[in-house]
């Protein structure tokens, strides 16, 4: 069971997270303020189109020259920059325990998540970060910049895996306490018994824009085990004895790359989006090249 | 089809044992690896592995194909033929290691090397078959190397042969090598060496080759072949036979000195013979040694103490290990003898009398009551038994002295006892003899004649000490006036005391005897060599030349040993004992089974492994058996694709 330390990002990486940003969908609607442009028309600073003056419209915003060249009034109208609550649940059942050589998924996941708080003070957003098993756990809620970063590193830090996953209970007990929407990023393996889908459906349906992040390690993907193996389920604590043959393994591989096709299908099909992270692969290069090429950052 | 590794059961217990390990280890389930893994999901579709309660053969017809490869395999190992049997030829090699080995003639090798190069042309002569013994043409025959087909193992026994010291006894070891051929159904008897034999050997040689051209008992004799090395007639050499030494009757100190040299060769030759003792030369002299004649050179010398006595003579010759020789010249040491009586006493007077006659003896009269305070090599007592006997002692004991006693005859002297042996008289008579009674082991010597006659004179021998009981008083019979009376006297003073050595003579490897206990003996070369006690004498076979050391209670001697005298009469080889080998009669065909075995085991084993991986890559097929009912997922999997480019490609994404 992997123990995060507090330094969970490096100080060159959060340097270069400056130019990174998270993107969301527009429609969210939310308070008024920070950063993050939206479709919202209201105050702000950037130009965004005309409109035929009404009635009881601020006259501050008429477009004097456009009145002189056509001889009617027009509005000038901007965008409203939003201020976007980011969300990110973090799975911490048994089995994110588990990974490569000395980086273990939830460890990995970790680093994930203080790299999305991150990006969420970099912008001034308010961010939650919501442990959760078989049951949500106690969030951590910060906003104010990123000088706001310490307390998040230091409650990862504080963040132990084990007992099992309950997605749907988890992500049901979630819609209830964080009723505004928001992005969410459910950063997880996935291994769930119940399956996922309904979680999932139920992000969408609370109108959360969501991002579905499957953290597996290499040897989940391509195990190395042969011979007779008697497996236990780290979570449910199940047996099964296998022949790990070549031709045992290859179907697994199979099931698995389904497994993660599955969930990405998933998410599209749900409106939402999806990265998928191997332990192996260092945690920068994912946030750098996957979420971006993944439309998660930009 | 026989077997010439494996009989037919060892082969079945191997075999069974073999077929029961393969049995357990096929049915050996190895116990699955334990493992904690973050999900069984992916897994599920893998077909799980069922145990079975009771352990199942999993391959039979590997396992049946294993069992047949093991048997193969351990019938290849038993070397079985197809065909009748058949038996090599048991053949027995004397080689002849015995002292004319060391010969080296000058420019030539030695003749042992030739020997063995002569013995190894007639083993590589030999089929495969044959079983050989190697005997050495020594009086013992000792083998070298018991019947053996091992030719790498005769090779290197041959090889390894050293020449001894020992004069060869040729007759007695083809004996020995014919008996060892007894029990064979056919045979070879050979002799590889110089073929040297004395008069006595020539004539035991005769006889045996006359035994062997008869039939014998048993059926056919063996093959008997001789092969002869080096050239007996050529070589020069000369020997000392025997070095003899005797003391002066007169003056203990001075030794008559007899050596007897031999010249083997056909030329006449000059040697000079050196005589030295414990390393301090005494002499020489020149002596020209007529050829194939015996010598003899006489010489004295003064020499008051033990030592050893080496004579030696140049130049060297073909054969050095007879140039010289040694004798242990005897230690000169007067005999004490304390007579316990009053001075003035006629029996004091008799045995002095008698005593000093003997040059080698010192006597002296003593009171009994000094007899505590001296040691010396012989107490004579008179009257009663003494307490004491730290000393070997002679008492004699009257009997009680009656009025008109009559003379009594001595007879029945012991002629096998040292002490007796020399008295031969029936005019002994005695007076008053004293009634003797023998302990066990008590040796009578005479009796007083009577019906039935008593011990009169005994010899006792107690707690290392020897003890002479005379039952009378010389003074009351007629002894002193006979010339029984020293001689009894010399006998029992030489029985007592060894007397003292008069003579000594060099001793010749072969069987030796030395008087004397001995608790070890150790050769020359440093090697214990076994003995046997012979009453007082140690005996042992020497077959090295040298100082040997006896180790005794009493301390350590040494004591040399020469070489013997050398037979030198070439054996004449007849026609047929140097005929070539008699060819073996053709071995009827058989066929070697062993490569053909191998092939089959070699193709069994293959069969095992295909059996045995087909069957496991079947099971691992069902194991890996895809579970039904998937879906096609690919259509679907294109309109996400579309979708989700679809929304990456509109504006609904925004950032900072």
């Amino acid at each position: 069971m992997a123990t995060a330390s507090p330094l969970l990002l490096d100080r060159e990486f959060l340097k270069t997270l400056e130019q990174v940003t998270l993107l969301c969908r527009t429609n969210l609607s939310g308070a008024v303020g920070p950063e993050h442009r939206s479709r919202t028309r209201g105050p702000g600073m950037e130009f965004a189109d005309y409109r035929r003056y009404s009635f009881g419209d601020d006259p501050r915003s008429l477009d004097w020259s456009a009145y002189l060249r056509f001889g009617k009034l027009f509005l000038k109208i901007y965008e409203t920059e939003q201020h976007i609550p980011v969300r990110i649940l973090l799975d911490r059942s048994e089995s994110m325990g588990f990974g490569d050589e000395g980086e273990s998924k939830f460890l990995y996941a970790q680093r994930l998540a203080a790299t999305f708080a991150y990006l969420a003070l970099l912008h001034l957003d308010t961010t939650a970060v919501i442990p959760f098993g078989d049951r949500l756990a106690k969030p951590l809620v910060v906003s104010g910049g990123r000088d706001r970063l310490w307390p998040v590193l230091q409650f990862l830090s504080e963040q132990s895996c084990g007992g099992g996953t309950d997605m749907f209970g988890a992500v049901k007990e979630f819609m209830s306490s964080f009723s505004s929407r928001g992005i969410a990023i459910l950063i997880s393996d996935f291994f769930d018994e119940q399956g996922c889908e309904r979680a999932v459906e139920m992000l969408r349906s609370g109108g959360h824009d969501f991002v579905l992040v499957q953290i597996h390690s290499a040897e989940e993907q391509h195990p190395s085990a042969a011979g007779e193996l008697i497996l236990e389920d780290a979570e449910t604590g199940a047996q099964r004895t296998v022949e790990c043959s070549p031709q045992s393994t290859a179907l697994y591989e199979r099931r698995f790359q389904e497994f993660s096709a599955r969930l990405r299908r998933l998410a599209v099909r749900n409106g939402g989006r999806y990265a998928r992270a191997v332990t192996n692969l260092a945690y920068q290069e994912f946030v750098l090249r996957s979420l971006r090429s993944g439309q998660v950052l930009a | 089809m026989n077997w010439l590794a494996l009989t037919p059961v060892e082969v079945a217990a191997v075999w069974t044992a073999l077929a029961a390990t393969a049995l357990w280890l096929y049915l050996h389930h190895r116990r699955p690896r334990h493992q904690r893994v973050s999900t069984l999901r992916f897994w599920a579709s893998v077909q799980p592995i069922s145990q079975p309660r009771r352990r199942k053969l999993r391959e039979p017809l590997a396992y049946l194909a294993q069992a047949l490869f093991l048997l193969l395999l351990v019938l290849a190992l038993a070397n079985p033929r197809w065909g009748p049997g058949f038996e090599g030829r048991s053949v027995a090699l004397v080689l002849d290691t015995s002292i004319w080995s060391q010969a080296r003639p000058a420019g030539e090798p030695p003749w042992i090397d030739r020997e063995r190069a002569e013995a190894l042309r007639l083993l590589d002569s030999l089929p495969y078959g044959d079983r050989v013994l190697l005997l050495r043409a020594e009086p013992d025959a000792p083998p070298v190397l018991p019947f053996t087909t091992d030719r790498s193992a005769l090779r290197r026994a041959i090889l390894a042969a050293q020449p001894s010291s020992v004069a060869p006894d040729i007759p007695r070891a083809l004996e020995m090598g014919r008996a060892a051929l007894g029990g064979a159904r056919r045979g070879l008897l050979a002799y590889v060496g110089p073929g040297l034999v004395d008069e006595e050997q020539a004539r035991g040689l005769d006889q045996f080759r006359a035994e062997m051209e008869s039939p014998g008992s048993s059926g056919a004799q063996p093959q008997f072949l001789m092969r002869l090395v080096g050239d007996a007639a050529s070589i020069q050499n000369r020997g000392i036979t025997r070095l003899s030494l005797r003391r002066d009757a007169a003056q203990p100190d001075r030794w008559r000195l007899l050596t007897q040299l031999k010249n083997y060769g056909n030329q006449k030759a000059d040697v000079t013979l050196a005589f030295s003792v414990n390393g301090q030369s005494i002499g020489q002299r020149k002596l020209t040694l007529a050829p194939q004649s015996l010598s003899n050179a006489e010489d004295e010398f003064t020499w008051d103490q033990g030592g050893i006595l080496q004579a030696q003579i140049t130049p060297s010759d073909a054969l050095e290990a007879d140039d010289r020789a040694a004798v242990t010249i005897p230690t000169f040491r007067s005999v004490h003898v304390a007579v316990f009586a009053g001075g003035s006493s006629p029996f004091a007077a008799d045995l002095l009398s008698v005593l000093s006659s003997d040059p080698y003896v010192q006597a002296s009269v003593l009171p009994q009551e000094l007899s505590a305070g001296v040691s010396p090599d012989i107490g004579i007592y008179q009257g009663a038994n003494p307490s004491r006997t730290d000393f070997n002692s002679i008492w004699f004991v009257n009997g009680p002295s009656t009025a008109g006693s009559r003379p009594v005859r001595v007879t029945g002297w012991n002629p096998q006892h040292p002490v007796t042996r020399w008295v031969r008289t029936h005019d002994i008579s005695v007076r008053n003899p004293a009634t003797l009674k023998g302990e066990p082991g008590d040796a009578v010597l005479a009796y007083t004649e009577g019906d039935p006659p008593a011990p009169l004179i005994l010899a006792r021998e107690r707690d290392g000490r020897r003890i002479l009981i005379i039952g009378f008083n010389p003074h009351d019979s007629n002894m002193p006036q006979e010339s029984a009376f020293p001689l009894l006297m010399a006998g029992s003073i030489e029985w007592m005391t060894h007397s003292v050595d008069e003579a000594a003579d060099s001793l010749s490897t072969g069987e030796v005897d030395q008087p004397g206990p001995a608790t070890k003996i150790l050769a020359p070369s440093g090697r214990e060599v076994p003995f046997a006690r012979k009453g007082a004498e140690v005996h042992w076979l020497a077959t090295e030349t040298g100082m040997y050391k006896i180790a005794g209670t009493g301390g350590e001697t040494s004591v040399p040993v020469n070489p013997p005298a050398l037979p030198e009469q070439r054996v004449q080889l007849t026609a047929a004992e140097a005929a070539e080998v008699e060819g073996e009669p053709l071995p009827p065909a058989t066929w070697d089974m062993w490569r053909w075995l191998v092939l089959l085991a070699i193709a069994a084993l293959w069969l095992e492994w295909w059996l045995y991986y087909t069957a496991r890559e079947k099971q691992r097929t069902l194991e890996a058996t895809e579970t039904p009912g998937e879906p096609a997922q690919s259509e679907i999997d294109v309109e996400l694709e579309e979708r989700e480019k679809s929304i990456f490609r509109s504006s609904n994404l925004v950032g900072r």
